[in-house]
């Protein structure tokens, strides 16, 4: 029995890889987030110089990039290569737990108005709606700046922002699920609703969700990054965001540090782009609608 | 028109030549040409109503709008204005003032008693901020035996604090403006109307989120400012303002330390710096534990890394805050209190001997009774700030103290930190409002502990309190500064809390067109409630042929912790002594100071260091109708630090890092991997 | 159902999202954590003030009826007062509201007219290098912050190369003689800030447009129409616009509620006297009767965006139309 289960997990993924791999947008995309992560995670061997408070080189403030510090230094004198790989870190999780965020409660209330429908579903899909209405960085402000901005508000206010896409293509996908025979037939068993979801419904709807959090971690990066530029970011985690926002605050613009300007947008932008391209190859292979085309 | 006045300008120079004293009547005698616009950066809509003004912010306009009874000069002294005179009675509790009989509003009617006392009475029924602190209060009722005397009636006597402190800070307003408003706080009159100071400046019009235009006050009793406008330009982003500043469009502009190296490149600008009163300061929560015992409070004095912070977040812009007064406050200044220094091995030993020692071996300091020590250091998320509080937490963590730092925002940040005092320790900072030197030891009194209030460090001394009350009470000189002097030291060995830096104030101005700027304290030239500096400053006129030179005395060396006097000699090529005229001393090319040439042609300056190395010191002269403009050489002052015994290596182990991030970045990566296998498992 | 039905059903449903959004505002700022004297007033007032300010807001009542005083105030048109600005509310929005439509719509419309040529070049070389670099180009603009793109071509064209203006939206102490040259010195100064939103919105837009177009050109009757030898230029103009344009129309509609938020760190970068900016202040000084009237209004205008976008949707709709 089990290895017959084998069997068909290396063959599904097997298969899942091989449509992948025609993706050249997925490659790519792919290769460029095994490079941000794979810097992340070893951030602290491969920066050159540490990145405490104190660890600056008096004598080297807001240089440019030189032989010594190859994309140059910031206000405290501390390299701007060696800060930025730490702050992919701080950038790749806060992305990734807002997504997180974003993935539970849309599962949570698209399921739900999904599976139950009737007064629960259109309650749940106006309130939907109207999320989907309110600007999102406005609310996202507003919500950061009664709250507070700290790291783990930042993250539940991002993550508070972005359920509405989730919710409703998990919604569609549960609907169609609804009428499937193996649904009626656990029914027919006497399976209680929460069986029936967990058991049932959740396992071939867990696809969707993680596609839907690849397309959504972008979203949530650039939203990071935008809050933080504003000073709504928390400046003892020191993101791609921050980074920017120091820059634009100690004058980059006007004497020129393009240094400390350039370089963190071209991270955020990358790191963004590569999601794009993965979720845009997730999406083809796993989306049912648009498997059709 | 304008050959006229020049001719008039010409002969009234000649005339003026002859008065040597430029004192209070600014302006009295037109010595310059009438013109120009001048130009300055806000960051936001000024607001333009005096009466429930909440921020520093608009004290410029304020200043240039309207009025008050006594200014400060630019020397940080107190100077009559409106009021020409003024005495105590005998027993302090009354001060009666005599206005000047000339003074008239911008619609022409005149300035009386009627007005001061509507202007102050209003403010204390509508409790307006900074006249309802200490001295307001103690205005029991107004009295206006007739329409040029005031006279204030006191609950309790009252000293030279009512004058500099609170008489400094009210703006008059028209009481036929404003006595039908019942709430000052609701009132919006609509752009234009309800405007009516009696400043050097009219009011013309605001264009809201774009500028507001000021136009000069032809009949203004002190004399017509030279300059016809004057605009502040609402420009949010500080890098803008730069820009703006580079290309003409705005004529000054206050800079970051950053700034200061590209200006100084820029051709026709001048750089000002001054020493600015108020400071950055650790405060501790002196109403519980651990702050509560003074022990800790004073090794934890030891933990400043002011040269560090100086020397990379200030850019040398800023000076070690050694003392709860300083400089610019000179005499009020007690030398004999002690000082804490960056000293880690101290701090270590007096932990040590204070019983917090790392009872559970677990690299950390705990309490005397063994309960582990933890604490939290909150700070705004101004960037500044947080750069700070960094390198002073990671000194603290140095000595084996563990500290977390929290940068928080919102109304429940601020709800801990200012009402229910629920923190460890705040990094923040204040400026006080007014010259009078009792003003920021005053921050450390008990009623001042209540929320809300300026002391939130919660320091609570029943003598310090007494003292306070007498120091405001006092009116001689002398026996105030005794009283002061004893407040520093209670200060002084309580630490209530750590001082930290005080940073500059740095102004930079366009010389090309303009001329007539003086340094002025505490803030720089055309700084927050500098209206003389406005009065002052002019077009620049023709620059006359009589050639000047200039030259500088200045010591060859210096240590950090005394002040380097410069003075220097003008005269004109045949050797004949220059008086009268402002001279700009400055040091690595940024002026500190400005000093006026006496008879024999010679100006004094001093200056603190703030770090230790070479000064470039310069004297220069900007020129005017008179006079050519001249520089002197540079002459180098080699400061070194004074002997002190040397900061030691941290005596604890490494702290083990605090950034959990990584642990939630695999955890993350963990969840979706599981999520991806789970998918694939259905498949 | 007609396109008058549309409208009032719709209507309905927009009526119904502002209620929500009104509620939502309120709750928002009164039950969130912290002080609510903080939330309506400076931070450095004493205690005494604060007792009086209470109850002279009312914050000594029980929610329910704040709640209605919130009303009520609302329908009077009072959104409280700025205590930075020393202000209405309302005044600072009025006064702004218009500078921000003005930057929105200005680069929307220059977003529409390039995604639509991008993305008819795109659709036409479907598969060629011109095509792969446009995406690539499409895509890499929605992955970048637009406050930098914003920074970074301030930095080039109006710093490095002096060649648009640095401050607002006009010069302050010019006097125009005529509206001509006013809206001369508005343009010049709206140039950078509305090239920023327009070309950084292109994103999405670019890739629905050539997607909707590849799906009209691969219809058989433009097939047949290739095949019997219509001009390219001629099969463009005549059949494939006019049969895209519903889907692209659908798209350019929907999706003007979305870039709102976009306006916020635009304007603060560019310093662009607009509502964005204002939320920008408020949020710096924790101005929050201000941050609460801007972001209700704000919400309100998207909602109403997105009910007149349902509205012209209806209308081009055939199926609806015809009815």
């Amino acid at each position: 029995m089990k290895s017959v289960k084998l069997e068909g997990y290396k063959k599904s993924m097997g298969k899942f890889w091989s449509q992948y791999k025609e993706s050249k947008m997925g490659m790519l995309g792919l290769a460029i987030l095994i490079f941000f992560v794979f810097i992340s995670v070893f951030a602290e061997v491969l920066a050159p110089y540490p990145v405490g408070p104190k660890e600056g080189d008096k004598k080297a403030i807001l240089k440019p990039p030189s032989a010594k510090y190859f994309l140059g230094t910031d206000e405290l004198g501390r390299d701007l290569l060696s800060i930025l790989l730490q702050g992919g870190r701080v950038s790749l999780t806060i992305g990734l737990m807002a997504t997180l965020v974003t993935a539970i409660i849309g599962t949570l209330i698209g399921v739900s108005a999904g599976y139950f429908g009737g007064r629960t579903e259109e309650i749940l899909m106006r309130f939907t709606d109207l999320l989907l209405v309110i600007p999102g960085l406005p609310l996202m402000i507003v919500l950061a700046s009664i709250l507070g901005a700290t790291y783990w508000n930042m993250i539940l206010v991002i993550g508070i922002r972005g359920w509405t896409g989730t919710a409703r293509v998990l919604r569609a996908q549960v609907l169609s699920l609804k009428e499937k025979p193996f649904i009626e037939s656990a029914r027919a068993i006497g399976s209680s609703d929460i069986r029936i979801i967990g058991r049932h419904i959740l396992p071939n709807v867990l696809p969707l969700i993680v596609a839907q959090m690849v397309l959504r971690i972008g979203s949530s990066i650039l939203s990071a990054s935008s809050l933080s530029f504003l000073g709504l970011g928390d400046p003892t985690h020191l993101s791609w965001g921050m980074t920017l926002h120091y820059a634009f605050g100690v004058g980059s613009l006007f004497s020129n540090f393009y240094w400390y300007l350039v370089p963190p947008g071209v991270c955020i932008a990358l790191v963004v782009l590569a999601f794009t391209f993965i979720g845009y190859a997730f999406d083809q292979i796993v989306n049912p609608r648009l498997r059709e085309r | 028109m304008v050959k006229k006045l020049r001719t008039i300008g010409l002969l009234a120079t000649i005339l003026l030549l002859m008065v040597p004293s430029f004192g209070i009547t600014v302006n009295a005698e037109q010595k310059y040409e009438y013109g120009g616009e001048y130009k300055m950066a806000g960051t936001e809509d000024h607001q333009i109503l005096p009466i429930t003004n909440t921020a520093n912010y608009n004290l410029r306009i304020f200043a240039l709008m309207y009025d008050r009874l006594v200014i400060t000069d630019q020397n940080w002294q107190p100077v009559p204005w409106l009021a020409e005179s003024w005495e105590f009675s005998e027993d302090g509790l009354s001060v009666t003032f005599h206005l000047v009989q000339n003074a008239t509003f911008h619609d022409g009617d005149p300035v009386t008693s009627e007005d001061v006392k509507f202007t102050y009475d209003y403010s204390l029924e509508h409790k307006t901020p900074y006249v309802i602190n200490p001295d307001g209060d103690a205005i029991d009722h107004i009295t206006t035996p007739d329409p040029y005397t005031v006279v204030f009636h006191l609950s309790r006597p009252a000293g030279t604090s009512f004058v500099e402190r609170l008489c400094t800070r009210v703006f008059i307003v028209k009481k036929s403006e404003w006595e039908g408003v019942e709430d000052p706080f609701t009132y919006y009159p609509g752009v234009g109307t309800g405007l009516t100071g009696s400043g050097p400046f009219k009011f013309v019009k605001q264009e809201s989120g774009q500028y507001l235009e000021l136009e000069a006050n032809e009949d203004y009793w002190k004399g017509r400012p030279y300059i016809d406008k004057y605009f502040s330009i609402v420009i949010p982003q500080h890098d803008m303002q730069l820009m703006a500043f580079q290309t003409g469009e705005l004529d000054a502009v206050a800079l970051n330390p950053t700034d200061v190296a590209k200006v100084l490149g820029l051709p026709g600008k001048k750089v000002f710096k001054t020493e600015a009163p108020g400071f950055r300061e650790v405060s501790f929560n002196n109403r519980r534990p651990p702050f509560n015992d003074v022990n800790l409070r004073r090794a934890l004095s030891y933990c400043i890394d002011r040269d560090f912070l100086i020397e990379t977040v200030y850019l040398g812009f800023a000076y070690p805050n050694l003392r709860h007064l300083q400089p610019p406050y000179g005499d009020w200044v007690n030398p004999d209190i002690p000082v804490y220094l960056y000293n880690i091995t101290k701090a270590s030993e007096l932990l040590d001997e204070a019983g917090y020692i790392d009872q559970d071996d677990d690299g950390w300091r705990d309490y005397p009774d063994g309960s582990p020590l933890d604490l939290t250091m909150c700070v705004s998320t101004s960037d500044i700030y947080v750069r700070m509080a960094e390198v002073v937490t990671e000194s603290m963590q140095e000595v084996g103290i563990n500290i977390e730092l929290e940068a928080g925002s919102g109304p429940a940040f601020w709800n801990k930190v200012r009402l229910e005092f629920d923190y460890d320790c705040y990094l923040g900072g204040w400026t006080p409002d007014s010259s009078w030197p009792g003003e920021m030891l005053s921050w450390y009194t008990t009623p001042m502990a209540e929320p809300g209030g300026l002391n939130r460090r919660g320091f609570s001394n029943s003598t310090y309190d007494a003292l306070d009350l007498q120091a405001a009470a006092e009116q001689d000189p002398e026996k105030l500064k005794e009283i002061l002097y004893e407040m520093q030291m209670i200060l002084a060995e309580q630490c209530p809390n750590a001082l930290v830096i005080r940073n500059h104030g740095l102004m930079a101005v366009n010389v090309e067109k303009w001329e007539g700027y003086e340094n002025a304290l505490p803030f720089g030239p055309l700084s927050y409630l500098d209206e003389i500096g406005f009065m002052k400053l002019h077009l620049k006129g023709a620059i006359a042929a009589t050639q000047t030179q200039l030259s500088l005395t200045a010591p060859s060396t210096g240590t950090t912790d005394e002040r380097v006097s410069v003075s220097a000699t003008m005269t004109t090529e045949d050797g004949d002594p220059v008086e009268g005229v402002y001279v700009d001393f400055s040091a690595d090319g940024v002026i500190f100071a400005s000093g006026r040439t006496d008879s024999s042609g010679k100006a004094t300056a001093s200056w603190l260091p703030e770090t230790e190395g070479d000064i470039d010191f310069k004297v220069e002269y900007l020129g005017s109708a008179e006079y050519a403009s001249c520089e002197s050489e540079t002459k180098i002052t080699s400061v070194s630090a004074p002997a002190e015994p040397g900061p030691a290596e941290p005596e604890e182990p490494e702290p083990t890092p605090k950034d959990n991030t990584m642990l939630y970045l695999v955890g993350a990566l963990a969840v979706i991997a599981i999520a991806v296998a789970l998918y694939l498992r259905q498949k | 159902m007609g396109v008058g039905q549309v409208a009032i059903k719709r209507g309905i449903n927009a009526i119904f999202l502002i209620c929500l959004v009104t509620i939502i505002n309120f709750f928002l700022f009164r039950v969130m954590p912290g002080d609510p004297i903080a939330m309506m007033t400076s931070p450095s007032i004493t205690a005494e003030v604060r007792a009086i300010l209470l109850q002279k807001f009312g914050l000594d009542k029980p929610l329910h009826i704040q709640f209605i005083k919130y009303i009520e105030q609302l329908l009077q048109g009072n959104l409280g007062m700025s205590f930075v600005y020393q202000r209405p509310v309302v005044d600072l929005i009025a006064e702004r509201l218009p500078n921000t439509v003005l930057l929105l719509l200005s680069s929307y419309i220059i977003t529409v007219i390039l995604s639509i040529v991008l993305g008819l070049v795109a659709a036409w070389k479907r598969g060629d290098k011109i095509d792969i670099s446009l995406i690539i180009f499409s895509l890499w603009m929605h992955s970048m912050p637009i406050f930098w793109l914003g920074g970074l071509l301030l930095l080039f064209f109006s710093i490095q190369l002096n060649i648009f203006p640095v401050i607002g939206i006009s010069t302050p102490w010019l006097e125009h003689e005529n509206t001509l040259s006013y809206i001369a010195d508005v343009a010049y100064h709206l140039f950078l800030p509305m090239m920023t939103l327009g070309i950084g919105n292109i994103g999405g837009m670019f890739l629905i447009t050539r997607n909707s177009l590849l799906d009209v050109f691969s219809e058989d009757y433009i097939v047949t129409a290739k095949a019997i030898g219509l001009s390219s230029r001629t099969i463009l103009f005549q059949n494939v616009l006019r049969n895209a344009m519903l889907p692209l129309v659908t798209v350019i509609l929907m999706r003007l509620g979305f870039i709102i938020g976009g306006a916020v760190t635009t304007e603060t970068v560019f310093s662009w006297p607009g509502v964005g900016l204002l939320i920008y202040r408020a949020v710096m000084h924790e101005d929050y009767p201000l941050l609460q009237g801007a972001f209700l209004i704000i919400t309100i205008s998207a909602v109403l965006a997105n009910y007149v976008a349902e509205i012209v949707y209806g209308y081009l709709d055939p199926r609806v139309r015809y009815e």
